[in-house]
């Protein structure tokens, strides 16, 4: 008893020192983000009203993560921003126009991490760069890993990623003064990645 | 949306009308090339003001390709101060001017998937041709002018691109001032100036902006249609016709630039109202 004691005590020191540094126990394996099981969803305020939601179709990337979750998965994302989908091709259209994401000249968002902090089983606080219109800031996404499965050769796992920009910090200004959109955004980026041999 | 408008385009029309006015009836009143100045001071600050009150004050270089477009309307106000200078036939200098402002233009404004040499041609030939048709002093100019402005705020419209559609709607404004103060000013607006290769340039720039950022949502032959009248008002300023006075030859001009671009706008009236809407 008193043996299981101190290795409870000892996991608890060990898990607490891994919640400091972030240190990995484990080698992190590389996971090829699936764009088709992938999606990024963004809301926003409209004319002080309803909140209205969109999506972005097109994600891409990898994440680098050791599968006993022993450090924070450190994501290196691209959304492009010309998947934009709304359900209505005008209002698509606007989206991408030089009003809001400006599609022909930034094709795509970028989110890079720089550090991980764990926050409970499975829960994460990333922090890193997010690059949209151009202009790259610090931003900190709350992370769950929604699970893992298969092989150590051929595996699935997915993570769930949700944050809050202000989209004028990043120069999409339209209609922020004037209240007819909101300032801020919430989005949640959904993942799956996979390892299949030869990768 | 209201307050927008009334930021971006109606108070902006308001400042560059003042300007126009001040030509007519301030202390340079009488004083033509005074005038003629004025209202190429008048289309660039409508641009600027429009720009500044949508999108803030534009960095230099610019963040966003696209945010070039306000001090490349004080390009082209100097390009069109130079152009009212000039005296009334004073051809070789005038197309000096417009390839000096293409070259300048197609250097300044880098749009996506357009050449340079695609900018400064349309640019630089559409200066010269407003140039030449105000140079006559016709009052068809200002009408076709708002006409085209306001068919291209529009089609911006419908391709989404609000900024670009409050600066085509300030610059409309502008030209329906002018005609305005032209109007009031007796001669029934005979004389009135339009702002020369200041407002051809101007409406290009407009028009390759939107169209370069277009995702399809304006058919492509609208963007070339909306501004036709200019170079076929054009038509009627060659060899005798360039003789022709009174007011049936200022309907025959003002119908011949007005037309593509109502045109265009009644061939897109679906789009635009639901545009409108949304």
């Amino acid at each position: 008893m008193r043996r299981t004691l101190t290795a409870g005590v000892a996991a608890a020191l060990l898990s607490g020192t891994m919640s400091m540094q972030s240190a990995p126990t484990a080698e992190a394996e590389s996971w090829e983000i699936d764009p088709g099981h992938s999606t990024s969803l963004f809301r926003i305020h409209h004319a002080g009203a309803g909140r209205f939601w969109g999506r972005f179709n097109d994600v891409t990337g990898s994440v680098a993560w050791p599968r006993d979750d022993s450090a924070a998965p450190s994501f290196d994302v691209t959304v492009s921003a010309e998947s934009i989908d709304t359900g209505s091709a005008r209002l698509d259209g606007h989206l991408k126009s030089p009003d809001f994401f400006n599609a022909k000249e930034f094709e795509s968002m970028q989110f890079k991490s720089a550090a991980g902090e764990r926050m409970s089983d499975g829960r994460w606080r990333v922090t890193g760069d997010l690059t949209l219109l151009g202009v790259t800031k610090p931003v900190t996404v709350e992370v769950e890993t929604t699970g893992v499965r298969g092989s150590a050769v051929v595996a699935k796992a997915g993570w769930e990623a949700k944050f809050e920009i202000n989209r004028s910090d990043f120069g999409m200004n339209w209609g922020v003064e004037n209240g007819a959109l909101s300032d801020d955004v919430q989005l949640i980026v959904a993942i799956e990645g996979g390892i299949e041999p030869g990768r | 949306m209201i307050p927008v408008v009334l930021w971006s385009v109606v108070i902006p029309t308001i400042a560059a009308g003042a300007i126009v006015a001040a030509g007519r009836w301030g202390p340079l009143r009488g004083r033509a090339c005074a005038a003629r100045t004025l209202v190429v001071v008048a289309i660039a600050v409508a641009v600027v003001w429009s720009f500044v009150a949508s999108v803030g004050w534009p960095s230099l270089p610019p963040a966003q390709k696209w945010h070039a477009v306000p001090w490349i309307a004080v390009l082209i106000g100097v390009w069109g101060i130079f152009d009212t200078l000039l005296p009334r036939d004073e051809w070789p200098g005038r197309l000096v001017l417009a390839v000096v402002g293409g070259i300048v233009v197609g250097w300044g404004l880098v749009l996506p998937g357009v050449e340079p040499l695609t900018v400064g041609m349309v640019v630089g030939a559409t200066g010269a041709l407003t140039a030449l048709m105000d140079s006559r002093g016709r009052a068809a100019l200002p009408l076709g002018g708002w006409a085209i402005a306001a068919a291209l705020s529009m089609l911006t419209l419908v391709a989404g691109q609000l900024t670009m559609a409050l600066l085509a709607g300030a610059v409309s404004g502008t030209l329906a001032a002018i005609w305005l103060v032209g109007l009031c000013s007796g001669k029934c607006g005979s004389d009135t100036r339009a702002g020369g290769a200041a407002l051809g340039a101007t409406l290009a720039v407009i028009a390759l902006t939107a169209w370069s950022y277009d995702y399809d949502l304006v058919p492509r032959w609208a963007w070339l249609v909306v501004a036709a009248g200019i170079p076929g008002a054009c038509m009627l300023e060659v060899g005798s016709l360039g003789r022709w006075h009174g007011v049936l030859a200022s309907c025959v001009r003002s119908l011949v630039l007005v037309s593509p671009a109502i045109a265009v706008v009644l061939t897109q009236i679906e789009a635009v109202k639901g545009a409108m809407r949304g």
